[in-house]
């Protein structure tokens, strides 16, 4: 391959990888997630906490539950949009991994019909999301959680937002 | 004024070598998270059960659910290296505009 050619077919790839956004193989980071995401943490501890001490938090029924769930799922279901919206240009590896977990009867989450063009964000968003989903069937099945389900369910709940947030700060920028 | 494709080449494999010592360090120190939150798991669902307070059918479902964190620390690993490769092409990209834009009489990059 003589130089010239070389040189055209360089230029001419990195011209079609610039048109075809490989400049974006991951999103920006985005301080909307790991903000939003550190405040669910919070909540979620505070929750968790409460219902194993034995508060009203601890019925599935009660308007703290109620309240935490509703509050939750919007949170989650907000920032999936989000990240749907700046998606990478590389799926996640893991992406079909998460056709088995939404089959376990605790999930009642429904992946997307792209689910295997998530990014890897968006994939730990839906993994967060399926540990709520473990947490409301533990709570809901005989309407009370009890110290053991809470302590179970909602420690994978918080360790699971954790992974998240250590996802979504990859590329923070350092100061 | 020719493209000088060597020379081009250099700076590229030099910039590569710079970016890519970090991520095994990033992904060591990520890890362990994703771990510790999957035996943490198996072991309140053990005590849970022990106690009674935790059936053993809602048990089998709580421990195939807790291998998801693993696969979280898997995606996590993914993005690391994503980001690292993404450095990498954005320092390649400049260094090549840099380069053949200044051998081009009009600029395509």
């Amino acid at each position: 391959m003589d130089t010239s050619y070389f040189s055209r077919f360089l230029i001419s790839s990195l011209v079609a990888l610039s048109v075809a956004g490989c400049g974006t193989l991951v999103a920006p980071y985005d301080t909307t997630f790991d903000q939003t995401l550190n405040k669910l943490s919070e909540d979620t501890a505070k929750f968790v906490a409460a219902a194993a001490a034995g508060g009203n938090e601890r019925r599935f029924s009660s308007k703290e539950a109620v309240s935490y769930y509703a509050a939750t799922y919007n949170v989650l279901d907000r920032l999936i949009e989000r990240a749907r919206l700046t998606r990478g240009f590389v799926p996640c590896p893991t992406d079909e991994s998460l056709k088995a977990f939404v089959k376990v009867p605790t999930s009642n989450t429904a992946l997307p019909d792209d689910y295997q063009k998530l990014d890897c964000r968006e994939f730990q968003l839906y993994a967060v999301r399926l540990y709520v989903d473990q947490l409301s069937y533990a709570h809901k099945t005989d309407g009370v959680l009890n110290k053991s389900e809470a302590k179970a369910t909602g420690g994978i709940l918080q360790a699971s937002i954790l992974g998240a947030i250590q996802t979504f700060v990859v590329n923070k920028p350092s100061n | 004024m020719p493209v000088n494709v060597g020379a081009i080449a250099n700076q590229i494999l030099a910039e590569a070598t710079n970016l890519g010592g970090d991520t095994w360090n990033k992904i060591q120190k990520a890890t362990p998270l994703y771990v510790k939150g999957y035996v943490q798991s198996l072991a309140d669902i053990a005590a849970g059960v022990s106690k009674g307070e935790i059936t053993k059918s809602d048990a089998k479902m709580f421990v195939k659910n807790a291998t998801l964190m693993l696969v979280m620390g898997i995606a996590n690993t993914s993005h690391i290296v994503l980001v690292e490769v993404q450095t990498f092409i954005n320092a390649v990209l400049g260094i090549l505009k840099t380069a053949i834009n200044a051998a081009l009489p009009v600029p395509v990059l």
